[in-house]
């Protein structure tokens, strides 16, 4: 009972603060409520006169019942008790319709009444409607009883007044509530909004708290690829401050724009909704770096139905993670390089220093065009495998789909990788190249030179000049050794165990500096001769070939040609694939001779896949043009079914320089 | 709905991954190592559908591509694209030459054969 007392003294009361909007309200509805009270006057004197009640009386009464909202409106501050006066008011002029309508149609003039209680519910105020209740109440009883004429045009009993005023109660509950949902639901709009407000600026205070604290990087995309304003904090932290209106397109661009353009793609794909959604999101990249930093990316796609309304990215910082395992892998290699330069010192100085060279040509880019730069890339790639240094060789083969794709150069960010990589690794090396300086014996150029023209100047001691030459040169039995044992590595990686190697070197020596080109390029031919022309084990069991294989490297000289020779006893080149090939790639095919030229050619190959030692045919060019450079030929003999050899023959003058050359060069 | 598929790419190791995946959902699979022998089966068999490399020996997926439109009655046939880096302007020479869709390299098997029977289905 008492929280239906309370329930209902709470509808009638109206919370005390005014907003803005109510104070508008009221202003405007009290000012027209008076002027309609006011036009009251000229219409009461008609009725008045019409019915012979005295126009002169009504001017005075009528007149006398506007005084209040006058005077209200004028005065009064709080609007509500504007209103209030209105609703005591309204009351009034329906009595005094009443009293100047005596005659006939006397009692349909109350209607008045209930009329003005209804449109009482304008003001949106309970208090307002019981308090015109009240005034009916009081002016009916009070007339029935003093001045019934006023009221009744026949004798009418005090049940006929109860009647009216049950009517009245009715209504005015009725009106009372549609004054309240008024106010809720209109007048006190804002403050609803103004509450809702608070609600929601509290959550976004909460939100922000969680976004501007939480490591990873939350954000999302609309379908027109605008980054919306609420993300966490480490988004532009992270990609720059996005600004107002841009897309997640252009914020990857000022990092990245390799992921940009995937990015980019995938989005316009996953918008086209020709794939499933989750086909397409697997299109989207997963991973960027930049600025020595790596990410991982995912994304959430928000949909309605089927169309796609958002799409939410996160970015997550996956530095240490990359870092640790980099350094996890780089130490391995580190480890694996010294041991090797334990076990093949000259070795191992060779591969460092013609890294050394291919590196700082890629990632300075010195090389003129791309077919070189292929080269460069295919053969540090396929040096960084021997010596197992799969960073490197990674980064390589990046670098080569990245070329064959676009028929561009790598992008900055490659190239850039490798320099830095490589430079780790000269760091990790310092000391088993300090080491390897320290170990040497130490003798400037001009005190060499000084040696051998001393030992030139005693006819006797010619044989000392050249040993004293000798020094400088490598045999190339060490080197062809070195070769058989790459191709031993690659063999075994290659699922090629059982390679035997036979190595002839005739004794001869060469002049390091000047062969370094030529043992590089050499790897290319070593390489395609173990992964293209030895066969599989069971392969060659089945053509009645014994064993895993033989690789024969030979030097010889003969007749003022040196030569350097490798031949397997592999499956031999096919030369109707090879003519094929040529005749696609639009190359003479006629003659053997065509043929053998255009298993040179840059870019030709007899394979349908590269693997990571070849195949890309990019290695059989190098070695042709290293080759040329020493004043060279190449010759190719092969079979199908038996093998192949390929024979180096150079003017036996190249090998090493005499003393005398030397003194005089 | 088994369905005829094509799947051009030089590296055998990818048309092997794409073979395994497709006859796991029933499709029958054609391969080609190029794209001149791919446009050649493409003309011979009644293909339902072609997954395409892009650089490929001989002929690329994209001039395979340009090719095979003009062969009557493969000018809508679905064709996915392979692509190893999906960079702006090989989407839009894609989408030039009429590729249905791209899948970036290394793709997920249950993703490219979902993929494969969304678009054969829209093509029904």
């Amino acid at each position: 009972m008492k929280d239906t007392l309370k329930a209902i003294l709470d509808t009638i009361r109206l919370p005390a603060e005014l907003t803005q909007f109510e104070d508008r309200y009221l202003a405007r509805v009290n000012k027209i409520a008076t002027w309609f009270f006011v036009l009251h006057l000229p219409v009461f004197v008609l009725v008045a006169y019409l019915n012979d009640t005295g126009p002169g009386m009504a001017v005075l009464l009528t007149a006398a019942a506007l005084i209040g909202p006058v005077v209200a409106l004028k005065t009064f501050e709080n609007p509500r008790n504007v209103s209030l006066m209105h609703g005591f008011t309204s009351m009034l002029m329906g009595g005094l319709l009443v009293h100047f309508g005596q005659g006939p149609v006397q009692i349909e003039m109350h209607f008045y009444f209930f009329a003005l209680l209804a449109m009482l519910a304008i003001f949106a105020n309970p208090m307002v409607i019981l308090l015109a209740a009240g005034t009916v109440a009081v002016h009916h009883l009070a007339l029935w009883y003093f001045l019934p004429e006023s009221v009744f045009n026949y004798d009418a009993p005090l049940w006929v007044v109860l009647v009216h005023a049950a009517f009245v109660v009715l209504e005015s509950v009725a009106t009372c509530y549609i004054a309240r949902s008024f106010f809720d639901n209109v007048i006190g709009l804002e403050r609803i909004v103004q509450a809702r407000t608070k609600e929601v600026d509290e959550k976004n205070k909460q939100m922000r708290l969680v976004m501007d604290n939480v490591e990873q990087g939350l954000l999302t995309v609309g379908s027109d690829g605008v980054v919306a304003q609420e993300r966490s904090a480490v988004v532009d932290r992270w990609l720059g401050e996005c600004r107002s209106g841009e897309t997640f397109v252009d914020s990857l661009a000022r990092v990245d724009e390799r992921t940009a353009d995937a990015f980019e793609a995938a989005f316009d794909q996953l918008g086209m909704g020709i794939l499933p959604v989750e086909c397409s999101i697997d299109q989207f990249p997963s991973e960027m770096a930049f600025d020595d930093r790596h990410f991982g990316l995912e994304y959430k796609p928000i949909l309605r139905g089927e169309e796609l309304v958002q799409l939410l990215v996160v970015l997550t910082d996956r530095t240490a993670i990359v870092r640790q395992e980099q350094l996890e892998t780089e130490q391995r290699e580190t480890m694996s390089l010294i041991e090797r330069s334990r076990e093949d010192q000259v070795g191992f100085l060779e591969f460092f220093d013609e890294a050394k060279v291919l590196v700082g040509a890629i990632s300075e880019d010195l090389c003129e065009d791309l077919p070189l730069l292929k080269r460069t890339i295919h053969t540090l790639k396929g040096n960084s495998m021997l010596y197992e240094v799969h960073s490197i060789a990674k980064v390589c083969e990046r670098m080569e789909d990245a070329m064959s794709e676009t028929q561009r150069r790598p992008d900055a960010t490659l190239l850039d990788e490798l320099a830095r990589r490589w430079d780790r690794l000269k760091q990790s090396l310092r000391v088993v190249l300090d080491a390897e300086e320290r170990d040497a014996v130490q003798i400037r150029p001009e005190q060499y030179r000084e040696l051998i023209e001393k030992a030139l100047a005693t006819p006797t001691h010619r044989e000392l000049a050249n040993m004293l030459m000798s020094l400088r040169l490598e045999g190339t039995r060490e080197r062809l050794e070195r070769v058989g044992e790459q191709a031993q590595r690659i063999g075994n990686r290659l699922g090629k165990r059982d390679i035997r190697v036979e190595i002839q070197d005739g004794g001869l020596r060469l002049e390091p500096a000047r062969w370094a080109t030529f043992w590089q390029a050499f790897v290319h031919v070593v390489r395609n001769a173990i992964d293209h022309g030895l066969e599989l084990e069971e392969e060659r069991g089945a053509r009645g070939k014994a064993g895993g294989g033989t690789l024969t490297l030979s030097t010889s000289t003969e007749a003022g040609v040196f030569s350097i020779r490798i031949h397997d006893d592999g499956r031999g080149i096919d030369w109707d694939r090879v003519r094929t090939k040529a005749a696609a790639a639009g190359l003479p095919h006629e003659t053997s001779a065509d043929l053998e030229a255009a298993l040179f050619h840059d870019g030709l190959t007899t394979r349908s896949e590269a693997t990571l030692y070849s195949g890309r045919g990019v290695g059989l060019s190098a070695i042709r043009a290293a080759c040329e450079e020493r004043g060279g030929e190449v010759r190719v003999a092969s079979r199908l079914g038996e093998g192949t050899a390929f024979e180096f023959r150079f003017p036996a003058s190249e090998m090493a320089p005499s003393p005398t050359e030397y003194l005089a060069a | 709905m088994s369905s005829m598929i094509l799947v051009v790419d030089d590296s055998a190791t990818i048309r092997h991954q794409v073979r395994a995946c497709l006859q796991a959902a029933g499709h029958t699979v054609l391969e080609a190592e190029n794209g001149a022998i791919g446009l050649q089966k493409a003309k011979d068999y009644p293909i339902d559908m072609a997954i395409v490399d892009v650089n490929m020996p001989v002929m690329n997926g994209l001039e395979m591509l340009a090719n095979l439109r003009g062969v009557d009655g493969k000018k809508s046939l679905p064709v996915f694209v392979l692509t190893t880096e999906s960079s702006k302007e090989l989407v839009a020479q894609g989408k030039k030459h009429g590729a249905t869709a791209w899948i970036v390299k290394p793709f997920k098997a249950d993703v490219l054969a979902k993929g494969v029977a969304h678009v054969l289905a829209r093509a029904a």
